[in-house]
């Protein structure tokens, strides 16, 4: 939990650009969460609290594209990613996009293929894809 | 006491959006509220609370998923989640034409067509931050994005 | 007429040294810009060192002037007239032979002189060319062992006249007894009555200079040695006009027009320009500051076409026009054209060094493509440093601002100017960007953008006081949303969605639309700022901007139309955000809440009128700070009772909460006081404190004790906690109070039923609310007691309306009760509104567990905002 920095005294903010994984400070200890997780998280707020319009539209985005749906897959899925020495944000957007094909993979999350073979990626895809079909069952 | 000032922690974080953080959608927990301070001369007092929550930022060459909400000549508007995306026709695929004429507008080739209501991936490419509210400009000219 | 000079041999190499003074002068201004002229001119001056000094000059000379404009320019130095070119042709040769032959007869007899004539020449010929490379400027700035210069006055306008007479003199006097002295006389064309003469001795000068017309010797002076160079400091025209280049023209007809060179004359001194025909009937084109003026023509007056004129240099000045004005231009052209044309203009005729800033990343126009941050500019050449570390330098021609796609810029010159957007499109110097308030497509030059952090909401905010969504007063009927600002023109969306365009002269006022406490269609509260959707229809949705009667005013964050901003009845909408109260009060505190189902049980109180009350505390901030609740204290008179600045009579210009910015009389100095070291001078000269408040015009109601006259939402905990049983049954008697009783924030809110609302509210001031609740306690004397021993008097502030509902309507039959009223409430001022709180709390005791809250404790919380991590994730 870092101190917040003033923000005037900031050097002249770094561009902040998920290609090159650079996400400010304020999030170098944040954990990027899945669509699913979020989803899961929004549904056990308390009724009362939920009533922003944000939080309605975010809720509404979460149900549209969460890619699974029960606890125990989004449990399983993060840690079978988590063996994967990469960054957090790489994960959570190979659980987002669930792409099929290491091309895909390559356009869509640039800082990845610098870090993994073509083939580990492809075994990454293929955990997934078997996550995926495994709780639609 | 603490009750209250959770209270008034949800509900004046709760569905905020500021430069830094992005969206603050939901307030999972409360970590640590410190002793209050009054003011002096005002008689207010301030308690520093930490706090753990779902935020939402957009970031530049993220490749997000988002429903389309409105078509024109110039772009559509895609949301994800509470962001709003702008998908200039300069950062559609050429090949992709606008069509006024259909109900709803839409932008189409071939095979696929964008449309309100459409699901469509989208790299972010640029973000504005305004004091209230953030706005992104994407593209699905990169390869993978597009119509999904 | 340094010329006579050379044929007298012990001056002669004195005047090498002079003329060498001024080229080296002139060489400093310019010789960064032509170091490659300059190169040249060295070599010709070596090849020529043995012959006449003054051919010299003149190649020296030429560094500045074209062919033509040298012969002149240096005739001017000399003599001012070109009649005279022949003439002097002829004296130059005679005294060229003159020169060599007593040069050879001196050789015989006086072989020092010639020694240490040549080392002068040539010695420090070799500093001005070393000089001319890389030497620093300071070099060639003269030093004691030149000649020095004088400064005589003359009268005005002969200087010319003066500068001939001198030149006629020293040839007449050429072989006398008594030749000049001085070494050379000259005068600038911008400096009138006065002129220069250069000489070892004042002696000299003043010899020289008696009995001469309209030169008034008395007056020389010495030009201090460090303003020498200034005075033959030859700021040189910016001739470097290339074909195809832009330019704007500074005189006659076509003031302020833009044109395009067509041609640069073989002189250098004119060119040949294309313009754009103007419409025969001009309104003169003359503009103050040579700004062009904007509505000078429309496209199809230009398509009247083109017109070529030969215009002289000087009248023209060098611009970088921006896209549309371009446009504009080529629109005299075939429409079809127009596309070609502009992409056809070329960059580096329109770049101009001032285009460019440090810090600003840029690249190079051709491939190899170069790109970097500059790090200086010095003249025409931009240093900047690539990604890399490498150094590079370019020519400003050479170079374009780099943005990429996303990035947020700003335009900084053009129709568009201060439009922020972000880059949707790039195809070489032309950007395309995505307008941040109207969402339109805008085409500029990259040279015109500048990346942003800011976002505009209108083009001249600073200069108007409507912006971009204010709701505004059209005529007596109408009302818009200002949809659309470009250059002090409004364009208004009006309430029939009709779209009008303004300036803002013809814009009678703004109005405040968020006192109109309305349901949506299901009769749900709506406040401005609700996400709404229409129920009907379009089914369109977005933000409620504005209230007025029985419309609604909303911006769609995705509408291009009209800004996105339409118009419908608040009837047809449904309010979306369902939290649309802020916080309820009763849900915040369990104490207010049992008090209020306690004291006010039927009816509960609605949950909209609770909500919306709510809404209006949040709208309005915390402490005052909201729009339209202006300090009264603001432009009052008041004096300084302590402090440093104690005695001291000033005008509020700011306020904070606790202090405020007073002008002073004295020195208009301002200077930050406290609020509490402040007295109010009223009219009649006295002075009363002025209270410390969350912007309460108190100083308008006189005592301290009442200090917070605005209501303040915040305080409802308060407000409802302090309607004791006494006040309630007391009031009772008005049917205006009974009724608001039940729930106070109705009857605060709703404060229309009386028409004294009405009068304050176009004022906006916040005591719009006083004058429903005065006439309660007016009428009735009797209720102050009650009202006193309510103890939360000093706290509740209200009392302060008292006062000001006698002065503001001093007919009203109040008057003489409420000031009966005052007085039984000394109490407390300002350090005395905080420690009172607690007291007011005590006897209510459900008032106590929540002190927070009841102070108003405006929590602020400073949020560390960590976001989620594993282990919070996991155990779900």
């Amino acid at each position: 939990m870092s101190q917040p920095t003033p923000r005037g005294r900031k050097a002249p903010p770094e561009e902040e650009d998920a290609a090159k994984l650079a996400f400010g400070e304020d999030f170098e200890h944040a954990e990027f969460l899945f669509i699913s997780e979020a989803a899961l998280l929004l549904e056990r707020t308390p009724p009362g609290q939920a009533q922003t319009s944000n939080f309605q539209k975010t809720q509404a985005y979460v149900n549209t594209f969460s890619k699974f749906h029960n606890q125990e897959a989004v449990t399983e899925l993060r840690k079978t990613l988590l063996k994967y020495n990469i960054h957090k944000y790489e994960l959570a957007q190979l659980a987002n996009l669930c792409p099929e094909e290491v091309d895909e993979v390559k356009s869509l999350i640039p800082s990845l293929p610098h870090k993994l073979e073509d083939e580990k990626i492809r075994q990454i895809l293929d955990e997934i894809a078997a996550l995926k079909k495994y709780q639609s069952q | 006491m603490d009750d209250f000032l959770k209270r008034k922690l949800h509900t004046d974080v709760e569905g905020t959006c500021t430069g830094r953080f992005g969206y603050i959608i939901n307030v999972l927990t409360v970590k640590e509220i410190s002793k209050g301070k009054v003011l002096p001369s005002i008689g207010l007092a301030e308690f520093t609370v930490k706090y753990q929550a779902i935020v939402f930022k957009p970031f530049k060459g993220e490749v997000v998923d988002g429903t389309v909400t409105s078509v024109n000549k110039m772009g559509f508007f895609a949301e994800v989640g509470p962001l709003q995306v702008f998908v200039s026709s300069h950062l559609i695929p050429s090949d992709m034409k606008f069509n006024p004429y259909v109900n709803p507008p839409a932008f189409s080739d071939e095979n696929n067509t964008i449309e309100k209501g459409s699901n469509c991936r989208i790299k972010i490419v640029g973000t504005r931050f305004d004091a209230t509210d953030i706005f992104a400009i994407g593209t699905i000219k990169e390869d993978f994005c597009g119509i999904l | 007429m340094s010329q006579s000079e050379y044929d007298y041999p012990e001056e002669g190499k004195d005047i090498s040294g002079g003329e060498e003074t001024k080229l080296k002068k002139r060489d400093y201004d310019t010789y960064v810009e032509e170091e490659a002229g300059e190169v040249e001119n060295e070599e010709e001056e070596v090849e020529e060192d043995e012959e006449e000094d003054e051919e010299d000059e003149d190649e020296e000379d030429d560094d500045e002037y074209e062919e033509d404009g040298k012969k002149r320019k240096k005739r001017q130095f000399i003599a001012q007239d070109e009649s005279e070119d022949a003439q002097d042709i002829d004296y130059m040769q005679s005294r060229h032979l003159e020169l060599n032959r007593r040069r050879d007869e001196e050789e015989d007899f006086d072989p020092e002189a010639l020694a240490s004539e040549l080392k002068s020449r040539h010695g420090r010929k070799r500093i001005t060319r070393a000089t001319g490379t890389d030497l620093p400027s300071f070099a060639q700035i003269p030093d004691v062992h030149q000649p020095n210069i004088w400064v005589l006055k003359c009268k005005p306008g002969k200087e010319k006249e003066i500068v001939c007479y001198f030149m006629k003199k020293s040839l007449e006097n050429e072989y006398s007894q008594h030749p000049l002295e001085i070494l050379s006389v000259s005068y600038r064309e911008s400096l009138k009555g006065y002129i220069y003469v250069e000489a070892w001795q004042l002696a000299h000068v003043m010899r020289a200079v008696t009995n001469v017309n309209n030169l008034y010797g008395s007056t020389t002076k010495l030009v201090p040695l460090n303003e020498r160079g200034q005075v033959f400091d030859v700021r040189k025209k910016q001739v470097d006009l290339i074909v195809g280049g832009w330019v704007r023209i500074k005189k006659g007809k076509f003031t302020g027009d833009l044109a395009q060179i067509k041609a640069v004359e073989e002189s250098g001194d004119s060119c040949r320009v294309k313009l754009i025909k103007r419409p025969l009937k001009d309104d003169d084109g003359k503009m103050p500051g040579g700004k062009r003026k904007k509505t000078s023509y429309s496209s199809s007056e230009a398509r009247r076409g083109y017109i070529e004129r030969d215009i002289k240099i000087t009248n023209l000045e060098m611009t970088s026009p921006s896209m549309d004005e371009i446009s504009q231009f080529h629109a005299a052209d075939n429409d079809e054209e127009v596309s070609k044309t502009l992409a056809e203009t070329s960059l580096p005729a329109m770049v101009l060094r001032t285009d460019f800033e440090v810090g600003e990343e840029v690249e190079t126009i051709n491939s190899p493509k170069k790109s970097g941050i500059i790090e200086r500019i010095e003249k025409n050449i931009v240093y900047f440093v690539g990604a890399s570390g490498r150094q590079m330098e370019e020519q400003v021609t050479q170079l374009q601002k780099k943005f990429a796609v996303g990035d947020h810029v700003k335009v900084l010159n053009g129709k568009h100017r201060n439009v922020t957007g972000m880059v949707v499109s790039i195809s070489g110097s032309i950007v395309t960007i995505v307008s941040d308030s109207t969402n339109e497509n805008i085409t500029v030059f990259s040279k015109d953008l500048r990346k942003a952090t800011e976002v505009t909401r209108s083009n001249n905010a600073a200069l108007s006081k409507y912006e971009l969504y204010d709701l505004v007063k059209i005529d007596q009927v109408a009302v818009g949303v200002i949809v659309h600002v470009e250059s002090g023109i409004f364009r208004i969306l009006d309430q029939n969605e009709k779209l009008i365009s303004l300036e803002a002269s013809q814009i009678l006022y703004k109005v405040d639309s968020k006192k109109q406490p309305v349901t949506d269609a299901k009769g749900n509260p709506l406040k401005t700022g609700d996400f709404v959707e229409e129920i009907d229809g379009d089914f369109r949705e977005g933000s409620l901007l504005h209230l007025f009667k029985h419309f609604a005013f909303v911006k769609n964050r995705s509408g291009v139309e009209n800004g996105g901003v339409f118009v419908t009845k608040f009837k047809s909408l449904l309010n979306k955000s369902t939290k649309s109260g802020t916080i309820a009060y009763d849900k915040l505190n369990p104490a207010i809440a049992a008090i209020m189902n306690q004291r006010l049980p039927p009816p509960p109180p609605p949950p909209t009128r609770n909500s919306s009350f709510g809404n209006r505390g949040r709208g309005r901030g915390h402490f005052g700070g909201g729009r339209g609740r202006r300090d009264d204290l603001i432009d009052k008179t008041v004096t300084i009772i302590h402090g440093p600045y104690k005695g001291y009579i000033g005008i509020v210009k700011e306020t904070s909460d606790s202090t405020a910015r007073v002008e002073l009389h004295t020195n208009s100095k301002i200077i930050n006081v406290e609020k509490s070291k402040l007295q109010m001078r009223d009219q009649n000269g006295g002075s009363r404190p002025v209270s410390l408040d969350y912007g309460g015009g108190s100083s308008n109601y006189g005592s301290p004790a009442f200090s917070g006259s605005t209501w303040r939402p915040d305080r409802s905990s308060q407000w409802s906690g302090s309607r004791t049983p006494a006040w309630n049954s007391t009031m009772s008697p008005n049917p205006l109070i009974s009724d608001g009783s039940r729930t106070p924030a109705i009857h605060l809110n709703d404060g229309s039923r009386t028409p004294a609302i009405h009068m304050n509210d176009g004022s906006r001031t916040p005591s719009w609310d006083l004058g429903s609740r005065t006439p309660a306690w007016g009428t009735d004397g009797s209720e102050t007691p009650a009202w006193d021993s309510g103890s939360k008097t000093p706290r509740w502030g209200d009392g302060s309306r008292t006062p000001a509902y006698s002065s503001d309507y001093p007919g009203s039959p109040a008057t003489d009760s409420t000031t009966s009223f005052t007085a039984p409430t000394p109490a407390p001022d300002t350090p005395g509104f905080i420690a009172a709180t607690p007291g007011v709390n005590t006897p209510s005791n459900y008032t106590a567990p929540t002190p927070v809250a009841n102070s108003k404790a405006r929590a602020i919380f400073s949020l560390n905002c960590d976001t989620l991590i594993e282990q919070k994730l996991y155990p779900l």
